[in-house]
């Protein structure tokens, strides 16, 4: 019988840099390892790789490695915590796997199968903006989380960017993250301005994931190179995280017969 | 009215034979041509067998290629009868698409032809520019001179045209004294020079009335507009930018030129970006 997935992938995307995605996509994924779901976070940044600065390590391997046809799915996984926790980091190189034809590509993402099915998580540190090289990997995955902030111009690219996934990819599955809001009230205005606009002009409802209000603890751990969730686990940025990673392992129980026959990372059109 | 290419059932039957002929020297030069091509030679070859106009007009629009093109293929020699089909075809199609004064292409081909360059456009994504040119104060010199003057301005516009266009640019007089010109392939900074070279010509020009032996000078307004072949358009759509743009060079003192690129698609969607922006920032 063919392997039936149980991988919920999602890709973390934000319309404009400085909203604080890849922060949010490393507190998520140590979040949902929290709440006993093997999570394994890959940087797909290509332009500003930055989780491993941001947990001050610095792993031998990356994704340009699975290139290699000796190397296994295994080896390029850096264990965060045991028994779980995995991290793939970014590499220059992830530019070539995109551009790589379809058949090659078929074959890399058969050679991660095994290892991507240990995972209840899937999670796709993608880069800010609307290149190609993001709307080639949010066509991989199942869901898209957007992560924006109660700013004018976050708003706008956030809507941008919805937008232009959802025209020219057919992407329809986006749940919203609102960073840096000082009250649930003014992240739920920030999220209503956005699920009005995509409603009235894209004809699509996108869903509320939550939000991360501010706290000096974020700054904080990025400073000490530690995630918050880790070092501050009872402050408010970490209680927010927490509901969200709720809501997504709640999502993800919801969409286990949808994704049952749906590989976490799937091949789509070419992405021009 | 019977069909002018066949005058007899014996004409007919030469002519048959003759198409046998070619068909089969066709075949043995396959190897020699490029094979869709002969195919193509073929074909044509089978439709002129039976043609009459509808089928002519309906080749012509199906292909760019003008049934004239088998005088080159042809021998004279050997094939008389097909090359006096051949001279019929041309009369004819001739009679039908140009226009008499002038020897310009008519409005009837215009708007066929324009029609399919702006598929063409936007099927190979090639530019292809549309100008339309109004001789200015027109109804004056017909007023000052007489209808005989104004035919030859007609006529002195017509061949200064006919001389500034390229190969596979159509000119065409659609109206009284409005010209079109069809560009295909070509944008913005290549049309330009074009109209340029043509407003040139016009104005170290003087007609002589053919009555009063007067010299007569004109000028011409163009308007212009370039559509890139992003988004399936129509030919209207085009023409009634261009009316747009000639409009303003008549308003502005004419004897000039307004030239666009055809913003059709970006400016709808710079209309609903704004639209949405209002929106999300309400």
């Amino acid at each position: 019988m063919k392997h039936q997935n149980r991988t919920l992938s999602l890709s973390i995307v934000s319309g404009k840099g400085g909203v604080g995605k890849t922060n949010l996509s490393l507190n998520l994924a140590y979040a949902l390892f929290q709440t006993a779901q093997n999570t394994l976070l890959v940087d797909c940044d290509l332009g500003l790789a930055n989780l491993d600065v941001m947990l001050g390590i610095s792993p031998e391997k990356n994704l340009n490695d699975i290139l290699d046809k000796e190397a296994r799915a295994e080896d390029i996984v850096y264990s965060l915590e045991d028994n779980g926790l995995g991290l793939i980091p970014a590499a220059s190189g992830v530019t070539d796997i995109l551009d790589l034809d379809e058949d090659q590509q078929m074959q890399i993402i058969q050679r991660m199968e095994n290892l991507l099915y240990k995972y209840n998580f899937l999670l796709l540190d993608v880069g800010a903006g609307i290149s190609r090289t993001v709307r080639a990997f949010c066509q991989m995955t199942h869901k898209q989380v957007v992560i924006i902030t109660p700013e004018p111009t976050s708003l706008t690219d956030g809507y941008a960017l919805i937008k232009v996934l959802h025209t020219r990819q057919k992407i329809d599955d986006f749940h919203i993250l609102v960073n840096m809001v000082d009250s649930e009230k003014e992240a739920r205005l920030g999220f209503e301005r956005i699920r009005a606009a995509c409603a009235k002009f894209l004809q699509l409802e996108v869903g509320y994931l939550g939000q991360v209000q501010n706290d000096p603890a974020v700054l904080d751990s990025v400073r000490k190179q530690t995630p918050f969730f880790k070092l501050s686990p009872r402050s408010r940025a970490s209680r927010d995280i927490m509901n969200v990673a709720e809501k997504l392992t709640q999502l993800r129980s919801d969409a286990m017969e949808s994704i049952a026959s749906v590989p976490p990372l799937r091949m789509g059109e070419p992405v021009t | 009215m019977d069909n002018p290419t066949f005058k007899s059932k014996q004409d007919q039957e030469k002519l048959v034979q003759e198409l046998l002929e070619l068909e089969n020297l066709l075949r043995k030069q396959g190897g020699n041509h490029n094979p869709g091509e002969t195919r193509g030679r073929i074909a044509l070859v089978r439709l002129l067998d039976d043609l009459d106009q509808e089928d002519l007009e309906e080749l012509k629009l199906k292909s760019r290629v003008d049934p004239a093109w088998l005088t080159l293929a042809l021998d004279q020699e050997k094939f008389p009868a097909l090359m006096e089909m051949q001279k019929n075809i041309e009369n004819l199609t001739r009679a039908r698409d140009r226009d008499a004064l002038t020897g310009l292409y008519n409005r009837g081909f215009f708007q066929r032809i324009l029609d399919r360059e702006v598929e063409r456009a936007f099927r190979f994504k090639l530019p292809l520019t549309l100008a339309m040119m109004d001789i200015d104060d027109f109804k004056k010199i017909n007023d000052t001179c007489g209808h005989p003057c104004g035919d030859r301005v007609l006529q002195d516009l017509g061949g200064i045209i006919q001389q500034e266009i390229r190969a596979a640019d159509y000119a065409a007089r659609i109206g009284g004294e409005e010209f079109a010109l069809i560009l295909p392939g070509t944008g913005r900074y290549k049309s330009e020079p074009l109209f340029w070279r043509i407003m040139d010509s016009i104005r170290s020009r003087q007609v002589e009335c053919p009555h009063s032996r007067h010299k007569v000078s004109y000028t011409v307004s163009i308007g212009a507009a370039t559509y890139r072949g992003k988004t399936e358009i129509t030919a209207e759509r085009l023409i009634s930018e261009v009316d747009r743009q000639l409009y303003k060079v008549k308003e502005h003192g004419k004897d000039s030129i307004s030239a666009e690129i055809f913003q059709d698609a970006v400016n709808e969607e710079a209309l609903v970006q704004k639209a949405e922006k209002n929106f999300l920032l309400g």
